[in-house]
Order: C-alpha cells, then sequence, then structure tokens
C-alpha cells in the first residue's frame, strides 16, 4: 500500500501525467482513503499552475538590452559585409 | 511576432523557416525580428545559471556567435532549442570559470524540508493545512506573492532553478529541456519536483504569515 510520503514523492508525476497506469491508480486510491493528502494534492496542483503562469519580471529581456544587442549585431554584420582591412 | 512558446503550430515553423533564411543571409531585419522573437526564453536559460549581468552577456554574445554559426545549423532541433543550448554551453563554460556548484546526480525525490514532515511509517506528521478552492489565486493577484516567488526561485539551488525556469515558466518540451541543459530525463523530473517542492513549501509560510 502507497504511503503518504510515497505519494508525496510522485506529486508531480502524478500531476504532469507521468505515471504508469497502475501507479496512477494506486495514487487514486491513496487518495480516496487518506484526506491529508487530498489536502496537499489541492495546494500542490495550485501551485503548479502558479508557477506555470509566473512571468519572472526580471527574467524578460529589458529594452537596453534588446537594443544593445541590435546595435553589436548591426556592426558584426557590417563587418562581415565589408570586413575591416580589405579595401 | 508570435512568441516562442513550447508547441510549435505550422504557422510557426513557416515564421522560422523564414528567420533562418534571412539569418543566414545576414539580413539586418531578420535578426532583429530573431532577437525579439527568442530573447526572452534565452534570458531565462542563462539566468538559470547565472546573475542578471551575466545572463544578459550570455545572450548578446550568442546572438553575436550566431551570425558564424548559423551555417552550421542543421534544422535538427527547432531554432528555439538551437539557441538555447548556446546559451547554456556558454552560461555553463562562466560557470566552471567561476566555481561551480558541483551538480550531484539527484536520486532523492524529497526535500529535507519536506521528508521531515512524515513520520516514521511514512504517513504524514505535520500535514498541510486545508487549501480553499481559489485561495492562492486570489494571494497571487495581490503581487505580494510574486515577488516572493521571484525571490525564492533566485535562491534555488542552480540546477533545480534552470529546470523549473524552462519547464514551468517557459514551458519548454521534456526533450528540449534535457537537452539545453544536459541533463537526463529522470534528474530533470527530480530536480523539477524539489524546485515545487521548496515554492509550495515557501508559499505554505505566505499562506500562514502574510509574508515572504
Ligand atoms: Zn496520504
Amino acid at each position: 500500500m502507497l504511503k503518504c510520503r510515497e505519494f508525496t514523492s510522485l506529486a508531480s508525476e502524478y500531476v504532469d501525467g507521468q505515471l504508469s497506469p497502475s501507479r496512477r491508480f494506486a495514487m487514486r486510491f491513496h487518495l480516496l482513503i487518506c484526506n491529508h493528502c487530498r489536502r496537499f494534492i489541492r495546494g500542490w496542483r495550485q501551485t503548479v499552475d502558479i508557477l506555470k503562469r509566473l512571468e519572472r519580471s526580471q527574467a524578460e529581456p529589458s529594452e537596453s538590452l534588446i537594443t544593445r544587442i541590435d546595435d553589436a549585431l548591426a556592426q558584426r554584420l557590417a563587418e562581415r559585409t565589408h570586413p575591416p582591412g580589405a579595401g | 511576432m508570435a512568441k516562442a512558446t513550447g508547441d510549435e503550430s505550422p504557422a510557426d515553423a513557416l515564421i522560422e523557416d523564414t528567420l533562418i533564411a534571412g539569418l543566414r543571409a545576414g539580413d539586418a531585419k531578420a535578426y532583429q525580428d530573431a532577437v525579439r522573437c527568442y530573447s526572452s526564453v534565452m534570458l531565462a536559460t542563462a539566468r538559470g545559471m547565472l546573475d542578471p549581468a551575466a545572463a544578459e552577456d550570455v545572450v548578446q554574445d550568442t546572438w553575436l556567435a550566431v551570425v558564424d554559426a548559423i551555417h552550421k545549423f542543421e534544422g535538427r532541433s527547432s531554432l528555439k532549442t538551437w539557441l538555447c543550448t548556446i546559451v547554456a554551453n556558454r552560461a555553463r563554460n562562466r560557470l566552471r570559470k567561476s566555481s561551480r556548484e558541483t551538480l550531484t546526480d539527484i536520486t532523492e525525490w524529497l526535500e529535507p524540508d519536506m521528508a521531515d514532515r512524515f513520520a516514521s511509517d511514512g504517513h504524514w506528521g505535520q500535514p498541510t493545512r486545508s487549501w480553499g478552492h481559489n485561495e492562492i489565486e486570489n494571494l497571487f493577484e495581490q503581487h505580494a506573492l510574486q515577488d516572493c516567488l521571484d525571490k525564492h526561485i533566485e535562491r534555488l539551488p542552480e540546477n533545480q532553478r534552470s529546470v523549473l525556469t524552462l519547464t514551468d515558466l517557459k514551458q519548454l518540451s521534456a526533450d528540449d529541456v534535457c537537452n539545453i541543459l544536459e541533463m537526463s530525463a529522470s534528474n530533470v523530473r527530480v530536480a523539477l519536483h524539489r524546485a515545487r517542492q521548496r515554492l509550495f513549501t515557501m508559499i505554505e509560510g505566505f499562506r500562514e504569515t502574510g509574508e515572504c
């Protein structure tokens, strides 16, 4: 019989649909009989949902970074078309 | 321009083919479009391993390298995956130069904090408090929770942070994440689960106290 500890270990595989049918059935059955894990999985699903919607503000490229890359690329592309020293 | 996400539609593939042709031809406009399309996921890849300034440098260096390397791109992966792989390699090289925390094989599915909550018989010793149906939704809208999550994601161990960022936040496919981070599929799953546990525990604390 699946214990709460194993149930918790497999929570991501369960909510992401990564388990074999028999494992999945064991997880479902555990949820039927275990109040604590029902509570846990409800919070777990909400946590995963929120993470998937999280936009990490500081991980988005800033306008200044994009401009910097544009400028560097423009210079690089110009060098390729007219290599310095090639006349 | 469509933002690159997990599953490529035929339209995205067409845009990608057009872009690649433009990049090969050294077309400045194609580079500008590509920079706007892919820099977000590239920066996220770099930020999994590096601080903000170093991550920006790696993204910029990668774009410059693409000018020469695009001719070697064979289309075996998507352009996005290819770009992220270059970013990840460059980020890893930087880490090796500084002192990198060793990336050990992880086999234990539970974080120590979570493992401690179980009694020796495998049942909950400290179970989680009951969760309302839309509770986290309401907290999320207050932005304080988002700020707190940002802060805690920043503090995750490097491999957990990389995997969580690419899998949950950027929603790349499992194959892409394994290739970009050079991790086995099972290590990716364990790292993801452990990262989620840390954030689950953080959110539990936030629910109790309202503070980060
Ligand atoms: Zn249980």
